[in-house]
C-alpha cells in the first residue's frame, strides 16, 4: 500500500495526483467468508481492521446496503471522550481514548484527533457535587479529569453567560483535558483503507435480505448482490438494528429515534473546547474549519425518517443562546437528522446472541462516534475467540433481563424514558 | 460624484435619499434601495474577499441570495456579525462593512501564497501529511489550520437585540413573489382564501423587475405593483417582503425568517430583530423561480466574472453597470437580454454564444440594435487576478470538441449565461423527489409529497404567458378546494 | 412538525403532546406467575417497526388525556387517532 506522507505528496504533485492509488477497491462478493460484518460505517469497518490486525482474520466481506461511512459516522458531532462513572463505561471509553490518541499513526490515515479537553458545565451545588462524585470514579479508573470552580470555567469559556441575574448561573464544571474532536469522515476512511489493504472486502451497494439459519446456528446471509456462505456474521448497523432483528425473529431492549445536529457559518476561532450545558441537553465545539458544532436532543418519537422537526432544534438552540449568548448572531449553515439505536438503559450492547455465530454490536445512543475504535476492537475479539472480552462484558444482551443495567444518566446517553 | 459606474434615470433605488457607509475604512456613497453590493459596484469596488483555502480574489457573482463569493464583515449601531452576502445586505445611512479571510488586506494577502502552492494542496491533502512526527499535530499543524480556518469574525458580546416567533395558519402559502406567485395569489384572494405571500427580497416581482415585458397593456413590474397593492387592502392576504421560507417539514409545516431591522441603522424601539414564522398551511405554492446557471471556463471565479442576470438586476433595478466593457457569454438566449440592456444604455457588448446558427426574436433584436455576436465562440479563460482584464475566447467545433485559434478579447467583466436551474430546494425538503427533465437540463419537482405544488420557473417553465396562466388557474382552484 | 388530531380536542401541533411509545405492548397480567423474561419483554423489548406504528401520546398541553396515534415512522404521516380506551381494528 501506498504510504501517505508529505514526500509523497509532494511527488504527486508534479504528476498532477493522478497517480494515487485508489484508497479501497470495489470488489464483487465471493461465495464464501469466514466472516461477515454487516454496516460500513465506523463501527464495521473498525471491527474488520481489528479483526484483520489483530487477529489474522482477513477472510472478511463488509456489507453496506449504501456507501461507507453514510451513517453516522459521516454525521455526527465528532465528540470523542471517556467522562464516565461507571466502571464499565469508563474502562471502556478509556481504552477507546488509548486508541485515537494513536490512530493517526496507525491507520497511516490522518483523522485530526484534537484533544481540546471537554468541560460539562455545572448550574447548582448539587450537580457541583454529582460532577464531583463523577471526577473522583473517573480518576480511580486512571482518566484525567479536573473539577472547575466558576473563576476556572471563566477563564477558559469567558463567552459564556456569567453575567447577574441569569436563569441558568454557572456554578463550575468538570472538565476531561483529553477528550476532544476527530475527523469523522477521515476515521471511516482510513479504516476502509487499512482493511481494505489487509485483504477485506469492501461491498457497496449490497443490501442484506435475509439469513440461513440451521439448527441455530449461522449458515450464510442473503444479499442483494447474491447469497453468501458465512459462520459469523458481526450486526454493525446502529439505526437499522431493529430492521434487521425483526429478519432474525428478534425483540430487543433498543428504539430507533431520530437525532438532529447543525453547524453554523464558519468564523475564525472562538471556541477552543467542547462544552455541554448543564441545564439541559445541548453540546458545542468549533471545527478546525472554523463551524460551530452543536447537538442536543432527540426529536422524541419513534422514527426511520431521517428528518427532524424545527421545535425540537429550536429548543436545542435556546439552550445554546443560554449558555453562550452570542450564538444568536450567527447562522446556522446546514441542519440534519439521522437514525439511531436507542437502547433501554443508554448503553450499548457489544455480545453473542441466542444463535450461534451471530455477533451483535448496537444500541449506541448518542456515543457511537466516539467508541468507534474501542467498539471495534473488543467486537473482533468476540466475534474471532467467539467471547466477550472483559472491556465489553458489562454490555451484554441480557444485562436488561437480569438488572445488571448500566443507566449513566446525564452524560448524553439517556433514552426517551426519562 | 464618485458613483461613476452609475447610470441616469434608470433603476428602482431613491436618488433622492443619498446614503454614506464605508467599506474597508474607505467612505462611498449609495443611494436608498441599494444593496451593499450595488453600492460598492457603482463606486467600481469589485475585489471585495478572499476564497477559503487558495485565497483568491473574490467579487461579484450574483445579485441576491445565490451569490457564492461576496461575503462581508457588517457593523451596525456598535454589533458585528460575520459573513453577510453583500447582495442581500440592503444599504443603510453609516453602514460599516470589511472583507473577510484577508490579512494584511484585501488587495494584499499574505494567504494568496496558498494560490501559487495549490498543487500540493489538493482536496483532502491534510489528510495524508500532518502526521509526522506525532506532537506537531498538537502543538503546530492544528493550531495554524485553525487559526487559517474560517471567514467572519463572531462577536462574542450578548447579542442585545430581540428575536420572536410565532405561528400563523393559512390555506394557501405561496414562496415567491414572481409573475407565477402575485398570479396565484391573485386568484386564490379573490376566492376568499386566507393567503401568505413571501418574498426573501425588499422588492415584489421578481422576475418582472428585470424583464422588458408586458402585461396586458402595462409594464411587468406595474402590473406587479398592481397587484400587490391590491393584495394589501385585502384582509384575508398576508403579505411579507425581506421574509425567506427557509424550511418545509412534516405535516406541511414551513417556516420564514422575516426580516425585521436589518436594513435599518438601528433596530426600532419594541420591534425585535428577526421574526420567526411557523406556518401551517393547507396547501403550499412554491413559486420560487429559477437561478441563472454558470459556465466553467479557466479563472471563471476572478472578479468581474458574473451571471448575465446579476448584470442584468444591477442594471435594471439599481442604474448600475457592472463594466463598461463587457462581454457576454451565453448558450441561450437569456444572454441577449443583458446585451440589449447594456446597449440601449451606450455600452457596447460583445457576445459569444456556444451555438452555431441561433435564431429568435430576440436574437433578430440584439443584430438590428448593431450588438456584435459571435456565434460558435466560448470563453477558454478569463485574464487578470484582482479583476477581469481580457478573456482568452476561441471557436468551437460542432461537436463542441475542439476548439478554434486562441484569441485575447479586451473586456472588464464577462457576464455568463448557461440557462436556468428551476429553485426546488422547498419541494425536495417536501419529502417530494424530484426528476430531470432532459429538455432544460435540470431537475425538476416530481410527484408531491406533502399538499404542494410547484410552478412557473421552479418548475421548468419559462415562459410568462404559460406561468401566468397555469399559476393563475392554480390559484383560482387551491382556493375553491378549501372553501 | 407533526400535526396531530387529538380525539378530544381536534387538530393540535406536535408541541402539545408528549410521546408515549408503542401502544402495543401488554402489561403481563396480575396474579398470574410471570418469568423474568416476559417482564424484560415488557419492560424494555420493542419492535420498533419501520412502517405502521401504533403508539401512545399524551395531549400534555391540551387535554392531557392519553391518546393512541397510529403513525408510519418512515414518513411521519399519521393515518389515524384513536382515544386511549378505544379498540384498534
Amino acid at each position: 500500500m501506498q504510504k501517505y506522507s508529505i514526500f509523497n505528496l509532494v511527488k504527486n504533485a508534479f504528476s498532477g495526483h493522478q497517480n494515487w492509488d485508489l484508497a479501497w477497491k470495489d470488489p464483487t462478493p465471493k461465495k464464501e467468508y469466514d466472516v461477515v460484518i454487516i454496516g460500513g460505517g465506523g463501527h464495521g469497518l473498525a471491527t474488520a481492521y481489528y479483526l484483520a490486525k489483530e487477529h489474522n482474520i482477513t477472510n472478511v466481506a463488509i456489507i453496506e446496503k449504501g456507501w461507507i461511512g453514510g451513517g453516522n459516522v459521516g454525521r455526527n458531532t465528532t465528540i470523542i471522550r471517556s467522562n464516565y462513572m461507571h466502571d464499565d463505561n469508563g474502562l471502556f471509553s478509556e481504552f477507546g481514548m488509548d486508541l485515537w490518541r494513536k490512530m493517526s499513526q496507525d491507520l497511516n490515515y490522518n483523522v485530526m484527533f484534537s484533544p481540546r479537553g471537554i468541560i460539562n458545565l455545572a448550574h447548582s451545588d448539587a450537580q457541583m457535587n454529582v460532577y464531583a462524585r463523577r471526577g473522583n470514579s473517573m480518576r480511580l479508573n486512571g482518566i484525567d479529569a479536573e473539577l472547575l470552580n466558576r473563576e476556572q470555567v471563566k477563564e477558559i469559556i469567558p463567552m459564556a453567560d456569567f453575567s447577574d441575574n441569569v436563569r441558568f448561573p454557572i456554578f463550575g464544571g468538570l472538565m476531561q483535558p483529553s477528550a476532544g474532536t476527530a475527523r469523522h469522515d477521515a476515521v471511516a476512511w482510513g479504516y476502509a483503507r487499512q482493511a481494505d489493504s489487509m485483504g477485506v472486502d469492501i461491498i457497496q451497494n449490497c443490501e442484506v435480505t435475509g439469513f440461513d439459519i440451521n439448527n441455530g446456528k449461522i449458515n450464510g446471509v442473503r444479499t442483494s448482490r447474491g447469497d453468501i456462505k458465512v459462520k459469523k456474521i458481526g450486526l454493525c448497523v446502529a439505526g437499522s438494528t431493529n430492521i434487521l432483528a425483526e429478519k432474525l425473529n428478534m425483540t430487543l431492549p433498543i428504539e430507533t429515534h431520530l437525532l438532529q445536529a447543525c453547524v453554523s457559518e464558519p468564523v475564525k476561532p472562538v471556541l477552543d473546547r467542547v462544552v455541554t450545558f448543564g441545564a439541559g441537553h445541548f453540546y458545542i465545539s468549533q471545527s478546525d474549519k472554523g463551524e460551530m458544532v452543536m447537538g442536543g436532543d432527540l426529536d422524541g418519537y419513534n422514527s426511520y425518517a431521517q428528518r427532524g422537526n424545527l421545535p425540537t432544534l429550536q429548543h436545542v438552540l435556546t439552550e445554546g443562546i443560554a449558555m453562550m449568548p452570542f450564538l444568536s448572531k450567527l447562522k446556522m449553515l446546514r441542519t440534519w437528522g439521522g437514525i439511531m439505536d436507542m437502547s433501554m438503559d443508554g448503553s450499548p450492547i457489544i455480545d453473542k446472541t441466542h444463535i450461534d455465530g451471530l455477533y451483535l454490536n448496537c444500541g449506541w445512543c448518542y456515543g457511537g462516534f466516539k467508541a468507534t475504535p474501542a467498539s471495534g476492537w473488543t467486537f473482533a475479539h468476540t466475534i474471532a475467540q467467539d467471547r466477550v472480552h472483559k472491556l465489553n462484558a458489562g454490555y451484554s444482551l441480557n444485562r436488561f433481563n437480569t438488572g445488571h443495567l448500566l443507566d449513566e444518566k446525564g452524560l448524553g446517553t439517556k433514552t426517551w424514558i426519562s | 460624484m464618485s458613483q461613476k459606474f452609475r447610470i441616469e434615470n434608470v433603476g428602482l433605488i431613491n436618488r433622492d435619499k443619498k446614503l454614506s457607509f464605508k467599506f474597508n475604512g474607505k467612505t462611498y456613497y449609495g443611494y436608498e434601495g441599494d444593496t451593499l453590493a450595488s453600492a460598492l459596484i457603482a463606486n467600481g469596488v469589485h475585489l471585495v474577499g478572499r476564497s477559503f483555502k487558495y485565497h483568491r480574489p473574490r467579487g461579484f457573482f450574483g445579485a441576491g441570495v445565490d451569490e457564492p463569493y461576496a461575503i462581508v464583515q457588517l457593523y451596525r449601531n456598535g454589533e458585528t456579525e460575520p459573513n453577510i452576502k453583500a447582495t442581500e445586505q440592503e444599504l443603510f445611512e453609516g453602514l460599516e462593512a470589511k472583507s473577510v479571510n484577508c490579512w494584511p488586506s484585501v488587495n494584499f494577502d499574505i494567504g494568496a501564497i496558498n494560490n501559487f502552492l495549490k498543487i500540493f494542496l489538493p482536496a483532502g491533502f491534510y489528510y495524508k501529511t500532518f502526521m509526522w512526527p506525532k506532537s506537531f499535530w498538537y502543538w503546530i499543524y492544528e493550531p495554524f489550520i485553525r487559526k487559517a480556518a474560517g471567514l467572519g469574525v463572531a462577536s462574542i458580546k450578548h447579542d442585545k437585540e430581540r428575536y420572536e416567533h410565532k405561528y400563523e395558519y393559512c390555506d394557501l402559502l405561496i414562496a415567491g413573489s414572481g409573475p407565477s406567485g402575485l398570479a396565484s395569489a391573485y386568484a386564490a384572494a379573490n376566492n376568499g382564501a386566507k393567503i401568505i405571500l413571501a418574498e426573501d427580497k425588499p422588492r415584489f416581482g421578481g422576475s418582472l423587475l428585470t424583464s422588458d415585458v408586458n402585461i396586458g397593456n402595462q409594464s411587468g413590474k406595474d402590473w406587479a405593483d398592481g397587484i400587490i397593492a391590491e393584495l394589501k387592502t385585502m384582509p384575508n392576504v398576508v403579505v411579507k417582503n425581506r421574509s425567506q421560507i427557509f424550511g418545509y417539514y412534516d405535516h406541511n409545516m414551513l417556516v420564514m425568517s422575516e426580516n425585521v431591522s436589518d436594513h435599518l441603522p438601528k433596530t426600532k424601539k419594541y420591534h425585535p430583530n428577526k421574526r420567526l414564522w411557523y406556518i401551517r398551511a393547507k396547501q403550499v405554492l412554491i413559486s420560487s423561480g429559477s437561478i441563472e446557471r454558470p459556465i466553467v471556463f479557466g479563472n471563471n471565479d476572478t472578479p468581474g466574472v458574473m451571471l448575465s442576470s446579476a448584470a442584468k438586476e444591477y442594471l435594471k433595478v439599481y442604474g448600475v453597470l457592472v463594466g463598461r466593457n463587457p462581454l457576454v457569454f451565453t448558450n441561450n438566449d437569456s444572454g441577449y437580454e443583458t446585451a440589449i440592456e447594456f446597449k440601449k444604455h451606450g455600452v457596447d457588448p460583445i457576445v459569444l454564444d456556444s451555438r452555431k446558427n441561433p435564431e429568435s426574436e430576440i436574437i433578430s433584436e440584439a443584430k438590428n440594435l448593431g450588438i456584435s455576436i459571435k456565434n460558435s465562440y466560448v470563453v477558454v479563460a478569463a485574464q487578470g487576478y484582482k479583476k477581469v482584464k481580457s478573456a482568452d475566447i476561441a471557436s468551437i467545433s460542432d461537436d463542441k470538441k475542439q476548439l478554434g485559434k486562441m484569441e485575447n478579447v479586451k473586456c472588464d467583466c464577462i457576464c455568463v449565461s448557461g440557462f436556468w436551474t428551476p429553485t426546488i430546494h422547498l419541494a425536495s425538503q417536501s419529502g417530494n423527489k424530484t426528476k430531470f427533465k432532459e429538455e432544460i437540463d435540470a431537475f425538476v419537482p416530481g410527484q408531491s409529497k406533502q399538499s404542494e405544488i410547484t410552478l412557473g420557473a421552479a418548475n421548468g417553465v419559462f415562459s410568462l404567458e404559460e406561468t401566468l396562466k397555469t399559476s393563475f388557474a392554480a390559484g383560482s382552484e387551491l382556493s375553491k378546494k378549501n372553501n | 412538525m407533526l400535526y396531530i388530531k387529538c380525539p378530544h380536542c381536534g387538530m393540535r401541533p406536535q408541541t402539545e403532546f408528549s410521546y408515549g411509545g408503542d401502544a402495543t405492548v401488554k402489561r403481563p397480567e396480575l396474579n398470574k406467575e410471570i418469568s423474568d423474561h416476559e417482564w424484560d419483554d415488557f419492560v424494555y423489548n420493542r419492535k420498533s417497526l419501520r412502517g405502521k406504528h401504533l403508539e401512545l401520546w399524551q395531549h400534555i398541553s391540551g387535554c392531557r388525556q392519553w391518546i393512541k396515534v397510529e403513525r408510519d415512522t418512515a414518513t411521519h404521516e399519521i393515518f389515524k387517532t384513536f382515544k386511549a380506551d378505544e379498540e384498534v381494528a
